[in-house]
């Protein structure tokens, strides 16, 4: 009789304990649509990766990853977006230009958008509060961060009347861009030289092209095309080589870019990951509000800016975050 | 059963145990979950207030750097002075992303962003904004909390620079304060959050939240503590935005009409009360396990005493009264054990005197059995011999010797004056059938003299004088001691009953006792025997009273049986040896019945004279009794010693038998012993005397009445004869006479004048009248003779009644009478003589007719059960009730002017009674007068044949 109270107890203690126990795990899937090469977006995936582990998601045992690189080629994004539509991931990670790409082939896998224009500009979100559709995460004011380096510009060249805007080719912010440059340069009495382009071997032409046309300075766009690995520091060495400042986002200033004014890329692919748990955690992403980055960094280059013979004054100096020597 | 005191000892200590540990498990969760509660609201508190405190020293912080260029002075610096600090100020304030510098007339000198352009001198005039306004007037001023872009959480700061200075006006991204929110941490998923005054949220851990812009003024807790700013009232449990049930707990930040709130999922917040709840529980089972365990253990120690205890008293109670319990536990068991074996060992005792008991009582009631059985076999002695009353005598003998423990026993009687031996059972010798004197010399005369039980317990020890005969008995009979006990019937002793014993000593009053019972039982059987005798004597002399009647019946005519039955009965009775009868003829008497053992010579004569016995008897009508013929006088019974002498008996009792006219003879008793005859024989004899009167009576009366019937029937038939034969004689010239009227009335012998008509007439009618009469007459003598011979037949009724009233329509219909019948249908065929039955009816109808001046006259007829009954109904005159029993005989009329009208013979109904009598059958009237008569015949269907003579 006390064996069996006894086995019973046990008993008692070892469903108490199943119930305890993790059921199995689904394995989410997630689709990273990335408009570049994967050596140069390591570092940022590592970052991410490292955010959703904080978040309790390990490759392997919770989730996977999909990639696909389109190694900076505009053309390869559909495709390889409507593939991973195809395979029916559960969430999409991408950036710039990225998330319109994928949301003409899907309006039901949500898209997290780690960094990119507008979405309610662009049409892929009522609101900034409440997107209603699938596509969600962080926007950066690119239109209003070129303006502001702009800006930037004038306080070390007061001089500069023309200055180059090294754009996307079809990127979706691009009008907003020409728009918010456009009211800044003439307050400024500024002429601005558009040039879009679709790849690193475009650089080259351009910078002949802004070369010819005597522009003072260029301003690049934030795309990570413009601002990582090879073809970053091969537009540091074709501006180096006009001897004309090159203002873009903070990784390219890194990369050789005279200044930078932006946002930290690195801390909006942190950010993402809480979106993407958000989601796998069942939340809508048409009711996850689109952030705004309220971190802005100053970057100068001082390097380069002593291999194109520009002196930063020191008002510039005191508000640099990062100062590259 | 088996289980039972165990089982109950292990659930009852389980049931103490888990219940003290239940109680104190509930009781210590419950003080564990005030306490965990009330420290985590603390907790809570603390950290709501920490992070109040932080967000308060995060915008004073801003408060103090903006301050840095809020001075008075500030303001006429040089522009780009101005935006080199503003800048600066922005890298110094990561949460402000834009500021500007308004003059003290509230126009806008200076504007820096970190996104818009900045603008220097723009001149826009601002001073009704209420940050200038709130700044101007309180030196800070905090705006509230407002959406850029309908999703970035702003507030607006501005400080003034002085009276004379003018404010900058800091627009202050509140997303940062995100940082001091989400560092906050209340145990796993605890979070804090920040509203302002208008319920809106500032801060949360889940930005999007914020960014949305929601409202948690629908939050019952923020509504309350917005309600009350002080905070105290604010509940503690409440739910959050997903519902999930949280403890919650806040801080208000003044400056700013924030409210801060901690809260912590209730689930979470309890973890530490479901663990100790869990451990309680362990507890719980552990603590069952452990008293189940020792409540085994304590019930064992307790059962197993008590299981030997009951096996114990289980083998005491099934007769093992010699066991004894071990049991050493050295408490109450132990006690109980003792007990039950003191009360084992005093049962075995009691059981042991019980066993006395019952052997001393079973030998009380063999004896008693077998004094039972002794009486039983006397009375059965007794209802076996009921008239003889020595086997009962000694079967008492035996069963006194038997039962007293003596060695001899002897019963003597008293008769008259003298003892008789009666019984005797024992080795002594006895005197058995013999007779001594009554007296008091002996022991046994005098117990029956003195009538009480005398004791003698030694024989030699009585005085030698007084008791010499008793002393001479005892040698005699070689007995040394002896016990007398008296048998007494209704106080006089009847005899005795004795014991005897060779050697001295006394007897013991148990024997005494017995001895007086057995003389008890000795006096009813002779009792009974003496009543039986009586009984059987009573019956005897009625069933010889019964015997001499039926004789008497049988032999009306002949005395001779009768007496000679009386003879035996006296002779039976009354004791005597001889007995004779004689009867009275004239002058002489005649020997008419004699029984016995002397001589006597039937039919022989002697002179009635009163010097015999017989003689003197008669002619005295008295009994004459002679106890010795020789003591008689010679000169007056020299008849009766010369008999004595010739028939050699020497005492007789004559009884004589008196009838009407004197004695009738008598009846005499003899003996050849002289000796007086009793009381008794002498009532007896005189008995028998009175019914050989009776007989000899009976005989007489009935030899005349025999003569005297004869005589009669001589009469009556020379009467009948005598009328046959009248009649015959009477009607031959009379049917001459009534022939020859007729001839001459119908004018055979000439012409007849009308008055001759006349006389012929009426004698033509007195001559038929006396015919008639005579036929009548003639009937009924040949009925009385026996000469009537029926013609028995088949007959119908209904026929006889036709036939009737066929012949009698005539006369009803002259006197104006309705004259009908009512006849039954379907009655049966008769068998008798129609014609004489014709007669009969006509007779009544006719004399209906008669005796009826108005009304009808009906005849019926039906069957009742084997008879016709014929009525004939009349309203007539009637007939006195008198005179309804005379009608029917012979030669009766009734008397009275009517019927003498009416003329008739009188012999009609007589005739017509004795025909329906010689049917078998019977004829009634019933009549009241003035009303009419019914006359009623009832006769049997089928006549007796025997009918066909008359008797």
């Amino acid at each position: 009789m006390e064996r069996r109270i006894l086995l019973a107890v046990a008993a008692s203690f070892g469903l108490a304990g199943r119930a305890m126990a993790q059921p199995a795990q689904k394995v989410w899937r997630l689709g990273m649509l990335m408009p570049d090469t994967a050596p140069a977006l390591r570092r940022d995936i590592e970052i991410f990766q490292a955010a959703l582990r904080d978040l309790g998601y390990a490759e392997g045992r919770n989730v996977a990853f999909e990639y696909r690189y389109t190694d900076g080629d505009a053309e390869r994004l559909p495709p390889m977006a409507r593939q991973l539509v195809e395979r029916a991931v559960d969430v999409i990670v991408t950036y710039t230009s990225g998330a319109s790409v994928a949301h003409a082939f899907t309006n039901r896998i949500p898209i997290v958008q780690v960094a990119g224009p507008d979405p309610v500009a662009v049409g892929l979100a009522k609101s900034i509060a409440k997107p209603g559709g699938n596509v969600t995460g962080l926007t950066i004011f690119v239109a209003e961060i070129m303006a502001k380096r702009l800006e930037l510009l004038r306080e070390i060249d007061p001089a500069a009347r023309r200055v180059g805007v090294l754009l996307y080719k079809s990127h979706p912010a691009n009008t907003d861009i020409h728009d918010r440059m456009g009211a800044t340069a003439a307050a400024l009495g500024i002429e601005l030289l558009a040039i879009e382009v679709r790849g690193a071997a475009e650089f080259a032409p351009a910078f002949s092209s802004w070369r010819d046309r005597k522009v003072q300075a260029v301003i690049s766009h934030d795309h990570s095309v413009f601002a990582l690995g090879t073809n970053a520091q091969q537009l540091a060495a074709l501006a180096i080589e006009q001897r004309i400042p090159l203002l873009g986002p903070v990784d390219q200033c890194r990369n050789g870019g005279l200044m930078s004014y932006g946002v930290n890329i690195q801390a909006l692919f942190m950010r993402s990951a809480r979106y993407v748990d958000r989601i796998l955690k069942g939340a809508s992403p048409g009711d996850l509000p689109i952030e705004q980055p309220t971190e802005f960094v100053y970057a100068v280059n001082l390097r380069t800016a002593k291999a194109i013979g520009v002196t930063i004054p020191p008002s510039i100096l005191v508000r640099a975050d990062e100062v590259i020597e | 059963m088996r289980h039972g005191l165990f089982l109950k000892y292990v659930v009852l200590f389980v049931a103490l145990v888990s219940a003290v540990l239940v109680i104190n498990a509930a009781l210590d969760l419950y003080f564990v979950y005030q306490e965990n509660r009330r420290a985590s609201i603390e907790v809570q508190r603390e950290k709501a207030e920490a992070a109040a405190q932080r967000i308060e020293s995060f915008v004073r912080e801003i408060e103090r750097q903006v301050g840095w260029v809020a001075q008075a002075q500030w303001g006429t610096l040089p522009v780009e002075q101005r935006r080199f600090d503003y800048v600066r100020l922005l890298r110094q304030v990561p949460a402000i992303t834009e500021l500007v510098q308004l003059d003290r007339q509230g126009r806008e000198q200076l504007s820096v962003s970190r996104l818009a352009m900045d603008v220097v001198g723009a001149g826009t005039d601002r001073s009704t904004e209420a940050a200038f306004v709130g700044a101007m007037a309180h030196k800070v001023y905090f705006g509230p909390v407002y959406f850029r872009q309908g999703s970035e959480p702003y507030f607006t700061m501005a400080v003034s620079h002085g009276a004379r200075g003018g404010v900058t006006v800091a627009e202050v991204n509140l997303k940062l304060i995100w940082d001091v929110i989400s560092q906050i941490k209340v145990g796993r998923d605890g979070y804090a959050y920040v509203v302002d005054r208008l319920g809106r949220l500032v801060a949360h851990p889940d930005i999007s939240l914020v960014l949305r812009g929601t409202d948690m003024k629908g939050l019952a807790q923020v509504a309350a503590a917005l309600q009350d700013r002080e905070g105290a009232a604010a509940p503690a449990d409440a739910r959050n935005l997903t519902g999930v049930s949280v403890l919650s707990a806040h801080a208000s930040i003044p400056a700013l009409g924030w409210i801060v709130f901690v809260e912590l999922p209730t689930a979470e917040a309890q973890l530490p009360v479901i663990t100790a709840g869990l451990r309680a529980l362990a507890l719980l089972v552990l603590g069952l396990i452990i008293a189940g365990l020792a409540g085994a253990l304590l019930a064992r120690r307790m059962v197993v005493p008590i299981r030997a205890l009951q096996a114990g008293a289980q083998r005491i109670g099934s007769g093992e009264l010699d066991h004894r319990l071990d049991i050493r536990t050295g408490d109450e068991l132990e006690a109980l054990a003792d007990q039950f074996n003191r009360s084992a060992k005093a049962l075995e005792e009691s059981y042991a005197t019980l066993e006395q008991r019952v052997e001393d009582r079973t030998r009380e009631l063999s004896e008693s059995l077998e004094q039972q059985t002794a009486t039983a076999d006397i009375l059965r002695a007794i209802s076996q011999s009921p008239t003889d009353v020595r086997p009962v005598l000694d079967v008492v003998a035996a069963a006194a010797r038997r039962f007293c423990g003596a060695s001899d026993a002897a019963i003597v009687l008293r008769d008259g004056e003298e003892l008789v031996g009666a019984a005797h059972d024992g080795p002594l010798s006895a005197w058995v059938g013999e007779r001594r004197r009554l007296d008091r010399a002996s022991t046994t005369g005098r117990a029956i003299v003195d009538g009480r039980t005398i004791h003698t317990p030694d024989i030699d020890a009585l005085d030698p004088v007084e008791f010499a005969a008793a002393i001479a008995l005892a040698h005699q009979h070689k007995w040394r001691a002896n016990i007398v006990a008296p048998m007494l019937r209704e106080g006089i002793a009847i005899g005795c009953i004795a014991l005897r014993k060779t050697e001295p000593g006394a007897f013991t009053p148990r024997q005494v006792e017995l001895l007086e019972t057995f003389a008890a039982q000795g006096v009813i059987a002779i009792e009974n025997a003496r009543l039986f005798s009586e009984l059987r004597e009573a019956l005897e002399q009625q069933t010889a009273t019964a015997d001499v009647l039926r004789v008497i019946s049988q032999s009306p005519t002949d005395v001779q049986p009768v007496l000679k039955v009386v003879a035996e009965a006296a002779l039976r009775f009354c004791g005597a040896p001889d007995v004779m009868i004689a009867l009275r003829e004239g002058n002489e008497i005649v020997t008419a019945a004699h029984d016995g053992a002397l001589h006597a010579e039937l039919g022989r004569r002697r002179a009635i004279e009163r010097n015999n016995i017989s003689g003197r008897a008669i002619l005295d009508g008295a009994t004459i009794h002679i106890p010795d013929s020789t003591a008689l006088d010679p000169g007056d019974f020299a008849g009766a010693l010369e008999m004595s002498r010739e028939r050699g008996w020497r005492a007789a009792l004559a009884v004589p038998m008196l009838g009407e006219g004197g004695a009738a003879g008598t009846i005499m008793l003899r003996k050849t012993e002289p000796g007086p005859f009793t009381a008794r024989q002498i009532e007896l004899l005189e008995t028998f005397a009175a019914q050989a009167v009776i007989a000899i009576e009976n005989v007489r009366l009935f030899t005349e009445i025999q003569e005297k019937s004869q005589q009669l029937e001589i009469a009556s038939q020379h009467k009948s004869q005598f009328l046959a034969n009248m009649s015959h004689e009477l009607r031959t010239p009379l049917n001459a006479i009534i022939g020859y009227t007729e001839m001459m009335a119908d004018g055979l012998y000439g012409e007849v004048s009308e008055k001759a008509a006349g006389v012929l007439d009426r004698v033509q009618k007195n001559g038929r009248h006396l015919l008639d009469l005579i036929n009548d007459v003639l009937d009924l003598s040949k009925i009385e003779a026996g000469q009537l011979v029926l013609a028995m037949e088949p007959y119908s009724v209904a026929d006889v009644v036709a036939s009737v009233l066929a012949a009698t329509e005539s006369l009803a219909k002259a006197k104006g009478l309705a004259l009908g019948s009512t006849v039954a249908p379907g009655l049966p065929a008769g068998v008798g003589d129609a014609r004489r039955l014709t007669q009969v009816l006509l007779n009544l109808v006719g004399n209906a007719i008669k005796f009826t001046d108005s009304g009808s006259v009906e005849v019926r007829a039906e069957k009742v059960g084997e008879t016709f009954e014929l009525s004939v109904v009349d309203t007539g005159f009637g007939i006195a009730p008198a005179d309804q029993a005379k009608i029917f005989e012979e030669f009766q009329q009734v008397d009275n002017s009517s019927t003498r009208k009416k003329g008739g013979t009188g012999l009609g109904l007589s005739i017509s009674r004795r025909i329906v009598e010689l049917h078998g059958g019977r004829i009634s009237v019933e009549s009241e007068e003035g009303r009419g008569s019914t006359f009623k015949i009832v006769l049997p269907i089928d006549a007796p044949s025997a009918g066909g003579t008359a008797s």
